[in-house]
């Protein structure tokens, strides 16, 4: 019962986060300069035409009606029509949503699986060689854009080794095998950055563990290091890490946009970047509105999982 | 005359790395006899906790170092190069002074005594969980079946070190070192503790190492007492013997400092000044630069002595000890 109180409120809290960004973003992208009307009818259309195209779209209303009515479609399940091709938003979100969920999900899949041994293993060894050698590995893996790490791989792997297909391979319907080996290199290149912030919140969060009493009683009961290391500071390490988790998931589903760029991946990522370039109004609405949505999630995941982890938190 | 149980020789400890090694612990010999409750004494700084470290084996190898022998039922402690034998396979156990944070706080009461049993001697499944409500219930937890479900964060303070306890008996210990366990916990629990401790010892045949800054709690427990000082065996004897008739001045002094009817009013005694640091140069008697009957005779090396008038054994670091008027806990 107590853990369907926390979801509950936690979902409440959420609704009015996610109502706040779809508000900030509509205004903002009001802002961009540039009129739809003339992304859509060209540079030499006549003013009529375009007046027309504006009644069309709704555009000569006040922007907070629009913004209210936008809204309550929302809510409602209706995300609107495209500008551009009339069809309903939310198809064209769907149809884009699973490629940048199996990446990301790929890419927190490399974050964890390098991030997590190297900083148990580094916090085992603190101050050693290898301990200092992946430190300065993590804030180098922090502080290389993932678009030149992108770009990088595909030289080394696609270019010259031949390893791995390059940019504008097959779609995931259309042949998913190949598909998904175009998806390492950008799941490595989306997932490195992760990596490196993981392994340093749990080598610090491993380190204060294996130095806390509880660890003493367990050597001193002839605990076997690895169920030390593994079982019992691991998971008194589980908070940082769950929130670190949750902070890389928001954070892999912005940086979608670049690597989805660099690798012509046609996601939610390469959707918003186009309907940018179209003044495509209702889309980016939408992907901002899907996106927060999953943030949102993530949180309230995350939220739960502290209550799992750690019995002390009631 | 008995085997002991367990035997310290020349035990020294040196910590940290060549050249800035320093030394900790100095040739300290003791022994434990079987199901002898022996308390080892002195103040913060003065070496008591780290013989018991480096029995349990939990000294870091890697910023520590180990020379001298100590053998437990017969058995060496040490490998040749002072490393720390099998942990698995002494029959040690340790108690710690923090209960709050002695215990893992993500796992149940009951996981961290079976998983001691599957580890220590091999017990699995229903056979851990019935040794494990044995464990609790002797350790006087009511309603062990509950408490094995709790989490550390749901038990009092007292209600821990008894599980802290039951987690050490878990070991099948022989010698189970008590390092301060009732410190941290208030004066009724400390006496239901002593009493538990005691009966433990009793039951079982246990021995047990009490190390303890408190006088007090050495005379209600132990039969023999073992002063620490600047990492040396300064004094040791039976309780009753070195209580009433301290033969060292360290010994006399912190009887001194202990409050009783007859200071009521008066300011508590103290030992000036502090212990010295490990690692610094001493000549002579270490405890000279504190001590009241310091004469130039002190800056000689001192060794631990029998005395000759006592009928049971007792040993001092004092060449003055004969001279001098020391006041005991009953005069």
């Amino acid at each position: 019962m107590k853990a369907l109180r926390v979801v509950a409120t936690s979902v409440a809290s959420a609704v009015p986060t996610l109502i706040l960004a779809t508000f900030i973003v509509f205004f903002l992208q009001r802002l961009i300069p540039g009129d739809p009307a003339v992304a859509l009818a060209g540079d030499y259309a006549t003013p009529e035409r375009l007046a027309e195209i504006r009644a069309d779209l709704g555009l000569n209303e006040p922007l907070l009606q629009q913004y209210l009515s936008w809204l309550g479609g929302a809510l409602t399940g209706d995300l609107g029509q495209s500008f551009r091709t009339g069809q309903p938003v939310a198809d064209l979100v769907f149809e884009r949503l699973p490629l940048t969920l199996i990446l990301t999900g790929l890419a927190l899949l490399v974050a964890v699986a390098i991030g997590l041994p190297a900083g148990v293993l580094a916090a085992q060894r603190a101050e050693s060689r290898f301990d200092k050698f992946l430190t300065t590995a993590a804030t180098l893996g922090i502080a290389i854009p993932n678009f030149w790490l992108g770009m990088m791989l595909i030289v080394v792997f696609a270019l010259q080794l031949g390893w791995l297909p390059g940019p504008g391979g097959p779609s995931l319907a259309d042949d998913p095998a190949e598909a998904m080996r175009g998806l390492v290199m950008p799941a490595v290149a989306l997932g490195a950055v992760g990596a490196a912030e993981i392994a340093r919140q749990v080598r610090s969060a491993m380190i204060e563990n294996l130095s806390a009493d509880y660890v003493r009683t367990h050597r001193a009961k002839g605990l076997p290091s690895r169920s030390i290391i593994w079982k019992h500071a691991l998971k008194n390490s589980s908070l940082p890490f769950a929130t670190i988790l949750g902070i890389q998931v928001s954070r892999l589903i912005g940086s979608a946009v670049v690597v989805e760029a660099v690798f012509g991946l046609s996601g939610l990522g390469s959707l918003v970047v186009e309907a940018t370039n179209q003044r495509d109004y209702t889309v980016i609405q939408a992907v901002v509105f899907v996106a927060a949505a999953l943030v949102l999630l993530t949180n309230l995941i995350v939220d739960i999982s502290y209550r799992i982890l750690d019995p002390r938190i009631a | 005359m008995v085997e002991p149980l367990l035997s310290v020789e020349r035990l020294d400890v040196f910590f940290g790395h060549a050249p800035r090694e320093v030394q900790a612990l100095h040739g300290v010999t003791f022994h434990v006899d079987p199901g002898e409750i022996v308390g080892l004494v002195g103040e913060s700084g003065s070496g008591k906790t780290v013989p018991s470290l480096a029995l349990a084996g939990l000294l870091d190898p890697r910023s520590s170092r180990v020379q001298g022998t100590a053998t437990l039922g017969g058995a060496p402690l040490f490998d040749r190069a002072g490393h720390h034998r099998d942990r698995r396979k002494t029959p040690l156990a340790m108690v710690f002074q923090e209960p709050m944070t002695a215990l893992d706080p993500v796992f149940t009461i009951g996981s961290q005594l079976e998983e001691t049993l599957r580890v220590r001697q091999g017990l699995k499944g229903k056979a851990a969980e019935r040794e494990s409500l044995d464990l609790l219930g002797q350790v006087g937890i009511s309603d062990p079946r509950a408490r094995m479900k709790a989490y550390p964060h749901e038990l009092s303070g007292g209600m821990r070190q008894r599980v802290m306890i039951a987690i050490a008996l878990a070991c099948a210990p022989q010698l189970l070192i008590a390092d301060e366990p009732t410190t941290a916990v208030d004066v009724t629990i400390q006496a239901q503790l002593l009493e538990l401790i005691k009966g433990l010892a009793r039951d079982r045949g246990m021995s047990v190492l009490f190390v303890t800054h408190d006088l007090g709690v050495v005379s209600e427990t132990c039969t023999r007492m073992i002063t620490m000082y600047a990492g040396r065996v300064v004094e040791q004897g039976p309780v009753g013997v070195v209580l009433d008739e301290p033969a060292h001045p360290y010994t006399a002094g912190l009887l001194a400092a202990l409050p009783s009817p007859e200071t009521r009013g008066h300011r508590l005694a103290t030992i000036p000044g502090r212990v010295p640091p490990p690692g610094q140069a001493i000549e002579g008697c270490v405890f000279a630069p504190r001590c009241p009957h310091e004469q130039p005779v002190c800056e000689t090396p001192q060794e631990l002595r029998r005395l000759a008038t006592a009928g049971q054994p007792h040993d001092v670091r004092c060449i003055r000890s004969e001279e001098i008027e020391l006041k005991g806990a009953r005069a």
